[in-house]
């Protein structure tokens, strides 16, 4: 060991306090990175995992007209996981399944590994093993009879004889063992007039699978269903041929909907390995040894050629091998605006530690100098130093980091696992490679953040050390300004502003920061540092609260939501259909409701003055010009009971007794709104004061009513847009809709009393153009509709403290009542379980926002220990010069103002950049949230700057408080004769 | 030469309390004459400089009084000790404590700044002439040589014409030279402009050019004898 060495060792020994707090900051940093960067992989792996229990392991999927071409060619050393999915043929549904499923009953022959590939697995019995067992959806209990004289596995004799019911009416649910005879056919597709029929828009060439739509073609499970709709001319339909009966064991029931198994047309019934299958097979395969999407795509193409493909995009982007338009790149693009802040925040935490330290110690590298070290052996000296503090600081940091990340995700996994019904265990994840990138990043910020001090400490020379006047660095930069100073021939003439504020003292400040070390820069570089990081803080809080709004996360506050319109013409009795359903849903057993409302879709119209930009921005797709100095936009009128409207009306500070004149309908407005048009959110403002709306509740062609009104807009060439509305009558000659300028419309002049941005309870997100009136005067307004297309919808909620069996027990209510609604087909009515339903992204915004947000925090104590940090040894430094001044006879107020005027010059050299870098991060994380949220316009977060720049002030405050009471403490004696 | 300008009565200073406390000066009283030299010698750690900072009131007593011109030093509240230490005294270090970023002329003119006087430019520039320290105006104390900083700290002494000047060990840390040259200009001031000069020092030589010498020994006066009338 060199004498150097040993000289480091033991400094660092001696100095216990100083090593301790140095290692602290280097443990400290290494802790943070090292939980973001592992809070990154737990995330990245549980989004994995959870993709992989939902839709299982599958990487790429095509589609082959043989199974057995398709394993051939699946033969390659990459692919080294297959599983078939044949279609066997599809069964139609009878109308209570059609309700519940849609169309048919799909019947596919299962191969392979299809329990780990497509996370097809029996939620009751057993996978199916040969071509005459089938595992049903569990919804099919209820949906299939038995075949008469079949006996469940174990079950109740007595029930099995019960005669097995025609359509909808089995007598037992079915059960394992039981019989099934399923009447299985083809998709096949007939043209009026034979020949073929060109897809509409509506449905593309690529979900029919064909880019054009021949007579007698055959449609397999991924095709969407044929319609009227499907042709441009209406001429295409589809129906089932060579129908089969066929009878299958049930083995099995299943309750997991995914990608596999749900179809839009129905959710299919699985069989065992089927040879005599004839139909379309979906081929899911693990191809390993890729590292991109793209490469993926080409891997797939060269195993299939001109076979179409799909990837499996959510695995591969929790692979990180995908990146996403979207939402995606938000989460990705503010996880790293925040990577850069913490990396950015450590390295200056690890920097001032080790500025300080050699500060404090420019004397002793004097000493070393004058006995003959060189240059070099000083650097190394230090350098060394940093080694061991980062071979302590930087494991306890990652462990510190791995511990506390660990930790946050016991205490947030089971709220998560509470919220994620049937995601796999949130749960820590350590990445080898994600820990190694942090110490590696720590260890890279030691050695930087050491050398610059190092190399200033060896360039001190020995004797200027050794005096000790050094302690303050003078740079040539302060001589040329001691020199030209006039102080020569008019000492202490007051010329700076600090000097004119403050007096003597400001004087002295401004003297010392002009002439002054690089403290006084350290100390500004903490202040900034501490906004920057408290303003991403807020910032971040800001744009979270945003998307989370857009995304709809705040619409999940009750358990369960019934959804239901009635096609009853009249409005009135429509409305009381809906109370009745609602009422009699409230006397479940361990239901608690939670309100009512019913809503209204209707045309409305707003002069411009009143129109917000969903009106008359381009983005805005169903909204636009009616004419010179209005617009229109399909909107929404939500109908709040009596209770409910008083106390939103109370929230919108606006009088609830101006409700209720039944001659002047009046409404609250939701000032915003939100839009999605697939790839990225929209934000829009609606009405942007109070005024009159008008309504377009129904109207008359030629002197009959409308059966309905269809509300489009077109983009013009000038690049606006116009709002058109379309009139459905039944004497329209042409059939195709009455244009807007022939029709009479009855319009009602709504006068909105207040613009609020609280949506009400039941409709958390607005997404279009939405007035809040009370219930009870929509009928008297004419807020009803009058069209006798129309459909009243309303919506209920309830709590339950079980859920599921509440979900269940109002479905029975639904089933019971839902003819009241009016004609089954035309109404509709449905029970959600909300807690179950809450779908990833939502849970994904709510855990990156609690993340986000305890990460900040924590940044944002190290900030205002950074600066507690640099003011107080700041301070303390100079214990000595402040003992000279007093002895030199400053009084306590010149000293006070001196150390005031120093604050204001930090603050000022510290908070303007600070407050200037941190609108850049905020612009920054503004910029990341605009690649999925659009319409949100950038403003200047001044709250949370004032926010900042108060703690900030406050920690300075402490930070010189606490720092002179040190140099107090230390009486100006002591200082004074203290020569080291 | 019979009026006394500076009666120290009774002081006693400890530090720290209970079982570490330190008696660093024990019951010291005399009188220190108006013009006189007078020089304080002792051992390491024999309160010399204890003594020294209370007669500049630098540090507060235990107890016991300051008495400077006839009125109580500490009596005084903070703010008044601050313009008592600028005004009536001069302060001189052996470690010169110059304030760093201050250069030569505002180190000098600092008490007369402090004081919110303006800085009589004649007797700043007669001042840097007898000390020797012309063309080094604008130097900042790093810049200078031990000798040339504490010519600086004697000029800050001198400068507002206090009653006393108080040096501790001004020469400790100069050679032979310069020690010489610093004694010159203290004790010419003393001769000619009569001020009263109290100067701790280890130096023989020094201590035999005085007027009188004071010996403490652990806080106490062991000897106090007058070598010149």
């Amino acid at each position: 060991m060199s004498a150097m060495t040993r000289f480091t060792l033991r400094s660092l020994g001696a100095n216990r306090v100083r090593t301790l707090v140095t290692v602290a900051g280097v443990a400290l940093a290494a802790a943070l990175l090292t939980a973001v960067l592992t809070s990154y992989t737990s995330l990245e792996n549980f989004l994995y995992r959870d993709e992989v229990q939902r839709n299982g392991l599958w990487t790429a999927q095509v589609r082959v007209p043989d199974a057995n071409d398709a394993l051939a060619a699946a033969e390659a050393e990459d692919v080294t996981a297959t599983a078939l999915l044949t279609d066997v043929g599809f069964v139609a549904n009878d109308e209570r399944a059609q309700k519940r499923y849609g169309r048919y009953l799909p019947v596919i022959a299962l191969d392979g590994d299809v329990e780990a590939l497509c996370a097809i697995r029996p939620s009751e019995g057993r996978m199916p093993a040969a071509d005459d067992e089938v595992m049903l959806p569990e919804g099919y209990r209820h949906l299939l009879a038995a075949d008469a004289g079949s006996v469940a596995e174990g079950g109740d004799p007595a029930a099995a004889e019960a005669p097995a019911a025609g359509e909808g009416a089995a007598a037992r649910p079915l059960a394992l063992g039981d019989a099934v005879t399923l009447d299985l056919g083809q998709r096949e597709v007939s043209v009026a007039g034979g020949g073929s029929a060109a897809p509409s828009a509506a449905a593309n060439a690529f979900s029919m699978g064909a880019p054009t739509l021949q007579d007698g073609m055959r449609l397999d499970s991924d095709t969407a269903l044929v319609t009227a709709d499907s042709s441009v001319d209406g001429s295409a339909a589809e129906h089932l041929v060579d129908v089969q009966q066929r009878s299958l064991t049930v083995v099995g029931f299943y309750d997991h909907a995914n990608n596999a198994t749900v179809t839009s047309f129905g959710t299919v019934a699985l069989t065992g390995p089927d040879p005599q299958a004839a139909g379309t097979t979906a081929l899911y395969m693990v191809v390993d040894g890729v590292g991109s999407a793209d490469q993926m795509e080409e891997r797939v193409e060269a195993l299939f050629p001109g076979v179409p493909s799909y990837l499996h995009g959510d695995l591969l982007r929790a692979m990180g091998m995908r990146s996403e338009t979207g939402i995606w790149d938000t989460f990705y693009a503010m996880v790293c605006v925040l990577a850069v802040v913490i990396v950015v925040a450590c390295i200056s935490l690890i920097y001032n530690a080790f500025a300080i330290s050699v500060a404090e110690r420019t004397r002793q590298f004097g000493l070393l100098a004058s006995i003959g070290a060189s240059q070099r052996q000083i650097r190394r000296a230090v350098l060394l130093e940093a080694l061991v503090v980062a071979a302590i600081g930087v494991p306890v940091g990652i462990g510190l980091g791995l511990g506390g990340a660990a930790l946050v995700f016991a205490m947030l996994g089971p709220s998560i696992s509470q919220m994620l019904v049937g995601s796999p265990d949130f749960m820590l994840c350590v990445k080898p490679s994600a820990v190694a990138f942090a110490a590696g990043l720590s260890l890279v910020t030691v050695l930087v953040s050491a050398w610059i001090p190092a190399r200033r400490a060896s360039r001190a020379s020995a004797v200027d050390a050794l005096r000790r006047a050094a302690d303050v660095r003078m740079p040539r930069r302060a001589r040329r300004a001691a020199a030209k100073s006039s102080a020569v021939r008019h000492p202490w003439k007051r010329r700076s502003l600090s000097g004119r504020v403050f007096g003597l003292g400001g004087q002295m400040a401004t003297i010392n920061a002009k002439r002054g070390s690089a403290r006084g820069r350290t100390a500004s570089t903490s202040l900034a540092l501490a906004v920057v990081l408290l303003m991403t803080a807020g910032s971040l809080t800001t744009h979270l609260s945003v998307l989370v709004n857009v995304t709809g996360v705040q619409s999940i506050d009750h358990d369960i939501e019934v959804n239901g319109f009635s096609s009853l013409s009249d409005g009135a009795a429509a409305l009381d259909a809906s109370r009745a359903i609602y009422e009699r849903m409230a006397t479940v057993d361990g239901v608690e409701p939670r309100g009512f409302s019913v809503s209204e879709g209707m045309p409305l119209i707003v002069p411009e003055a009143m129109a917000g930009s969903a009106f008359t921005s381009d983005d805005s797709h169903s909204a636009g010009k009616v004419a010179s100095g209005s617009y229109g936009a399909s909107g929404l009128v939500v109908g709040l009971d009596d209770d409910d409207f008083a106390a939103y009306a109370a929230a919108a500070g606006a009088d609830a007794g101006l409700f209720a004149d039944p001659q002047a309908p009046r409404a609250i407005a939701v000032g915003s709104m939100s839009a999605n048009n697939g790839e990225s959110y929209l934000c829009f403002d609606t009405f942007t004061r109070p005024g009159t709306v008008e309504a377009v509740t129904g109207g008359t062609y030629e002197g009959a009513p409308l059966l309905g009104m269809g509300s489009y807009s077109v983009m013009q060439p000038d690049g606006n847009r116009d709002f058109r509305l379309q009139g459905i009558a039944s004497n329209d000659p042409t059939g195709e809709g009455v244009p807007f300028d022939e029709l009479a419309l009855t319009m009602v002049p709504v006068e909105v009393a207040a613009v609020t941005e609280e949506c009400p309870a039941l409709y958390p997100n607005a997404y279009s153009p939405t007035l809040v009136v009370p219930a009870s005067m929509m009928e008297p307004w004419g807020l009803m509709g009058s069209f006798s297309y129309d459909q009243i919808s309303f919506r209920a909620a309830f709590d339950a403290e079980d859920h599921e069996a509440a979900t269940e027990a109002l479905q029975d209510v639904a089933g019971e009542m839902e003819d009241s609604l009016g004609s089954v087909g035309e109404s509709y009515l449905n029970v959600q379980d909300r807690r179950a339903a809450i779908d990833n992204m939502n849970a994904l915004v709510m855990v990156v926002n609690v993340f986000c947000l305890l990460f900040t925090v924590i940044l944002t104590l190290i900030a205002l220990a950074n600066v507690f940090n640099t003011i107080t040894n700041g301070l303390i430094l100079r214990r000595r010069e402040f003992a000279v001044m007093k002895s030199a006879g400053m009084g306590n107020r010149t000293f006070r103002a001196m150390i005031a005027a120093e604050c204001a010059r930090y603050s000022l050299r510290g908070l303007i950049p600070g407050l200037l870098v941190s609108l850049l991060v905020s612009f920054a994380l503004y910029q990341a949230m605009a690649v999925s949220v659009k319409g949100f316009a950038f403003t200047i977060p001044w709250g949370y700057m004032g926010l900042s720049v108060a703690l900030v002030a406050v920690a300075l405050l402490l930070s010189v408080a606490y720092g002179l009471h040190r140099c107090k403490a230390n009486n100006v004696v002591e200082a004074l004769r203290d020569i080291a | 030469m019979d009026m006394d300008i500076l009666t120290v009565s009774h002081l006693t200073k400890v530090y720290g309390e209970g079982e570490n406390a330190t008696v660093a000066l024990n019951d010291v009283s005399f009188s220190i004459a108006e013009g006189e030299f007078v020089a304080i010698v002792g051992s390491s750690g024999s309160g010399k400089s204890t003594l020294l900072h209370l007669m500049g009131g630098v540090d507060r007593p235990t107890s016991g009084t300051v008495l400077l011109n006839g009125t109580d030093v500490y009596s005084r509240s903070d703010e008044e000790l601050a313009v008592f230490r600028r005004r009536e005294v001069g302060l001189v270090y052996q470690f010169y404590n110059l304030v760093p970023v201050l250069n030569t002329v505002e180190n000098m003119t600092l008490p007369v700044a402090l004081d919110g006087r303006p800085v009589n430019e004649a007797r700043c520039t007669a001042l840097v002439e007898k000390l020797g320290l012309a063309g080094l105006e604008a130097h900042l104390p790093n810049q200078l040589s031990g000798g040339q900083q504490q010519r600086v700290a004697i000029g800050r002494a001198l400068m507002n014409g206090p009653a006393v000047v108080l040096a501790d060990e001004p020469t400790g840390n100069l050679d032979t030279r310069n020690s010489a040259e610093i004694m010159g200009l203290l004790t010419e001031s003393n001769r000619t402009l009569g001020q009263t000069l109290v100067v701790i020092t280890h130096d023989e030589a020094i201590a035999l050019s005085a007027d009188r010498i004071i010996a403490i020994e652990d806080g106490s006066v062991v000897r106090d004898e007058r070598i010149r009338p």
